[in-house]
């Protein structure tokens, strides 16, 4: 029998209690973030949530100067992918950075963020500021 | 056991292409319907094949948004009738951008596996406008760039990729900055290199007469904006940034288009056509791109080891010609490194010494590429394939490259995202 659970809803649940979840493999011990049903290093399927740190390097970003509709509000903003301390990598929007310095931004790649749960209408989500 | 063989080798016996344009405005194309296009390419497809729809044993359509874009599914059955395709088997695929180029690899697997001859592959996208509602299909409207961007990022994952803020031109700008910091190269240069490699587009553009949306060169266009250096013009208000790096002219222009193959097991490929083109290879794969931390991609770099593996070619040595998937430019740097037709490192420098012009040592995208002959969605890859039987035919006039290339390589990379990979050689 599949233990199957609703992981997508139960991500989204975590934030609001505040934390940042994902999976950990209990055969290998990798880490899936954001949760899904199968291993991607040793293809197990017995998975446990786990706290994350919420600690990681943005190793690269752009400006979104134009998003689409349910992101108007955000705009113009940036958007960045974030290697986790526990191994997987992720992209969202970066928050607490200047737009006017992003070639310094650039320069100091990769750098130091933290994570930083954000409401929405009607959910909250996850994005990533720098450190410090 | 993967044997990576073809257990009947297949050829391309035929291509078709309409032009590229918008079906409310292009003079060619103007009052058109997805129907009259499809048929339009797979006629053309059959001509060139010497060959009726009679002989055609089964067919393919790739159609990546019918709902929004043609307030319909069932493609199949809407073109069947139009291309003497009645009551044989027929389907509907798409792969987001790269789909003709995985229809190549569906009408292949079904000659290679016994079952059928000769079969049919094509695709059809109209993005510039869509259906009045409830009025028969002929009847359209225009759809803003904006929404038709909105629609199609639902090719972006909806559970975690979707919801952080998808920046499209993330797929870009993330690759650039990674391959800057590798290899040293200041972003300047790299922002010189994707106006270099707009630049050649357009020039190919110019020449392809199947890429309506332009006519005019790139330095031609900025003197009459009063700019005497075209670099100037394309890093001026003309041409905004859509990113941190990526503007305008580094993006795809969306146009309305149908593009089409035909494919035969290559022991009767002479009895049809003098010309056939051998598929010797092809490699896919699928992610999430957020799973890419590096400048190349793990996902293309799969895609390509599968189809050179089956191919049986040394991409450094082997090949003449490549069409990488620019729909953004970052592809042109990134993606030809990834796929072995530059060593690492080398190919920004090679495209602002002008080598991936038609007539330079390595020519890419000889359309015009996303860019300037336009992104029609899944219609596309199959032009580009088009392009490259004729490139290898010596078929392209005034952007034909010297000598005929007898190895192609066509790269496509489809929201969402999937790569395709194909790998075609002259017959001898
Ligand atoms: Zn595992």
């Amino acid at each position: 029998m599949v233990k199957m659970q609703p992981y997508v809803k139960n991500w989204y649940d975590f934030f609001e209690e505040g934390k940042v979840m994902g999976l950990k493999c209990n055969r290998c011990g990798s880490y899936e973030f954001p949760p899904v049903a199968t291993c991607h290093n040793c293809f197990g399927t017995d998975l446990s949530w786990v706290e994350m740190s919420g600690r990681g390097k943005l190793v690269a970003f752009t400006l979104n100067p134009y998003p689409d509709p349910p992101f108007a509000e955000y705009a113009p903003f940036i958007y960045g992918e974030v290697v986790l301390e526990e191994g997987p990598a992720y992209a969202t929007m970066i928050l607490g950075v200047d737009l006017d310095k992003q070639e310094e931004l650039y320069e100091r790649l990769p750098v130091d963020v933290t994570a930083v749960i954000q409401q929405r209408d009607g959910y909250k989500f996850i994005a990533f500021e720098p450190v410090g | 056991m993967l044997t990576y063989e073809l257990k009947r080798p297949v050829s391309i016996i035929g291509v078709g292409c309409t032009p590229f344009g918008n079906v409310l405005e292009t003079p060619e194309l103007k009052g058109m319907t997805e129907r009259e296009l499809f048929a339009w390419a797979a006629i053309e497809a059959m001509e060139d094949a010497g060959l009726e729809a009679s002989e055609v044993d089964a067919f393919y359509i790739a159609h990546c948004m019918p709902e929004t874009l043609s307030h319909q599914f069932s493609s199949f059955a809407m073109v069947a009738d139009w291309i003497g395709m009645r009551n044989k088997p027929g389907f509907h695929h798409e792969t987001a951008c790269s789909s003709t180029n995985t229809g190549l690899r569906h009408a292949v697997l079904d000659v290679a596996s016994g079952v059928y001859d000769v079969v049919l592959s094509g695709g059809i996208e109209t993005t510039n406008s869509h259906p009045m509602e409830g009025k028969p299909a002929h009847m359209r409207e225009p759809l803003s760039n904006a929404e038709l961007w909105y629609r199609t990022n639902y090719g972006a994952d909806q559970a975690y990729w979707y919801p952080g803020g998808m920046a499209v031109s993330a797929l870009c700008d993330f690759a650039l900055m990674g391959y800057a910091k590798k290899y040293g190269v200041s972003l300047k240069d790299i922002e010189r290199a994707l106006n270099a490699a707009s630049i050649a587009n357009r020039r190919n553009a110019v020449r392809n007469p199947l890429a309506t949306i332009t006519t005019k060169e790139l330095a031609d266009e900025a003197r009459e904006h009063g700019f005497s250096d075209v670099n100037d013009y394309m890093t001026s208000d003309f041409n905004p940034k859509l990113g941190t790096i990526m503007r305008a002219f580094h993006a795809a222009t969306v146009v309305d288009g149908a593009s089409a193959l035909i494919v035969c097991a290559t022991d009767i490929a002479k009895n049809f056509t003098d010309a056939p083109i051998d598929v010797i290879g092809f490699g896919s794969a699928v992610t999430i791109p957020y799973h890419e931390t590096e400048a190349q991609w793990e996902v293309e770099k799969s895609a390509f080891d599968q189809a050179y593996r089956m191919a049986k070619i040394n991409p450094y040595r082997d090949i003449d010609y490549m069409h990488v998937h620019d729909c953004m430019l970052n592809t042109h740097i990134t993606s030809t490194e990834t796929g072995g037709y530059f060593r690492p490192g080398t190919s920004w420098k090679a495209i602002l010494e002008g080598r991936t012009a038609f007539d330079g040592d390595k020519p890419i995208s000889t359309t015009g590429g996303r860019t300037w002959m336009g992104h029609a969605w899944s219609a596309s890859a199959g032009a580009e394939i088009a392009e490259a039987v004729r490139q290898m035919r010596g078929l392209c006039g005034d952007r034909q490259i010297d000598p005929a290339p007898e190895v192609s390589v066509i790269e496509n990379i489809g929201h969402g995202i999937h790569v395709n990979v194909s790998v075609l050689r002259a017959h001898v």
